[in-house]
């Protein structure tokens, strides 16, 4: 088996990252699928790491980027036992982080995001940073739902300065959204920060290419949810001009996806 | 070495390992198969490092290496960790491209 030489199933590994490609594109019927081979090859594999690799990547990671957080929070906990016990730790510490922000996420006490600060301290002490830019910006949001507006902010700022360090990029446009929310929080808003086509950082960073589709909706339902309040984003946020016709039918399926979820990401293989 | 490198954390040591056995290889000792592995095993550390770029340019060597191999599996694990790559540093659509072409070298029974 190429498992015991490359310590996990070469063949298995390139469909859990074409789930995670698929998912970034807004692909989500092309997630289901090949979730489902997933599901259907690993069942009986012999092989610890495959077998976590597999219930991370196309079961827990996509719940956790996605926001089903009552599946996460379970899935999250069975991949940290099974990792474990069979000593899979770097997926174990991803499964730790996953779980610790979800727990925020619902209860965003000093207590449950400082947990998050300790699991991600933890990690760079090993100098692992992968998934540094989601978790970190994870930790904003919680900090902003838990009213720290300023720490929120130094953490959307720790998320673009790891980014530019690392070039860890798929995560940008999540770092752009969370820093207009910040700038909403501000007694002045600074508009460019919360309008995403107008600003210039936004555009040079490329976080509009239509690799982030997928995050333009909840970019969207984000401001619209603050724009009662503010009364002045620019009103092409809204054409079909700024939203092209891939968006809309993309936009389509995350509804979609949104409704039928739990039947859509199959429960995990152990 | 490689086999030090796969058991040792943190990735520090893992990288420091995995060069030295590069060292070696460069050197010209080893086979094919022993590049191949190392250099996958710099690849991994620098995208679990946080290094993309680094992995990015790594992942495009492997690949070249791999087209030059008969046997598939150097491909399958070539385009995958170009793919991963590419996922990580935003380049999804490209990535897609590339998980499908390691894809057409996967083989489930081996």
């Amino acid at each position: 088996m190429l498992s015991s030489w490359f310590g996990i199933d070469p063949g298995l590994n390139v469909l859990y990252w074409k789930t995670m490609a698929l998912a970034l594109l807004g692909q989500y019927e092309g997630v289901a699928k090949s979730s489902e081979q997933v599901r259907s090859e690993l069942l009986n594999h012999g092989n610890a790491h495959t077998v976590a690799a597999g219930n991370f990547y196309t079961i827990v990671w996509p719940q956790f980027l996605f926001g089903n957080l009552d599946a996460c929070e379970s899935d999250a906990v069975a991949l940290v036992t099974y990792c474990g016990e069979r000593k899979v730790e770097h997926l174990k510490r991803n499964g730790v982080l996953c779980h610790a922000c979800v727990r925020a996420r619902r209860e965003p006490t000093d207590e449950n995001i400082a947990t998050i600060r300790q699991a991600l301290d933890s990690n760079r002490t090993r100098d692992a940073h992968l998934f540094e830019s989601v978790f970190v910006a994870q930790l904003a949001e919680c900090l902003l739902k838990a009213g720290n507006t300023v720490a929120a902010e130094a953490a959307v700022r720790e998320g673009f300065a790891f980014v530019g360090r690392s070039g860890e990029q798929f995560w940008l446009a999540e770092l752009h959204r969370l820093d207009g929310l910040v700038a909403l929080k501000q007694p002045q808003p600074d508009l460019s920060r919360v309008e995403p086509a107008s600003s210039p950082q936004w555009r040079l960073r490329g976080s509009r290419t239509p690799e982030c589709w997928n995050f333009e909706p909840r970019q969207i339902s984000r401001v619209s949810h603050t724009r009662p309040a503010l009364g002045s984003i620019p009103a092409r946020c809204w054409s079909n001009s700024w939203f092209p016709l891939q968006m809309q039918s993309s936009l389509g399926t995350y509804a979609t996806l949104a409704i039928s979820w739990p039947r859509r990401f199959p429960v995990t293989y152990w | 070495m490689v086999a030090r490198a796969n058991s040792l954390l943190p990735f520090q040591e893992t990288v420091a390992a995995l060069t030295s056995a590069k060292s070696l290889l460069d050197a010209g000792v080893g086979s094919d198969l022993q590049r191949f592995s190392v250099l996958h095993g710099l690849c991994a550390s620098s995208y679990f490092a946080g290094k993309m770029e680094d992995a990015f340019a790594l992942a495009r060597q492997i690949v070249e290496f791999a087209d030059r191999q008969v046997d598939p599996t150097f491909k399958l694990v070539a385009y995958r960790l170009l793919g991963t790559t590419q996922v990580l540093t935003g380049r999804s659509r490209e990535a897609l491209e590339s998980l499908q072409s390691a894809e057409r070298y996967r083989d489930p029974d081996r």
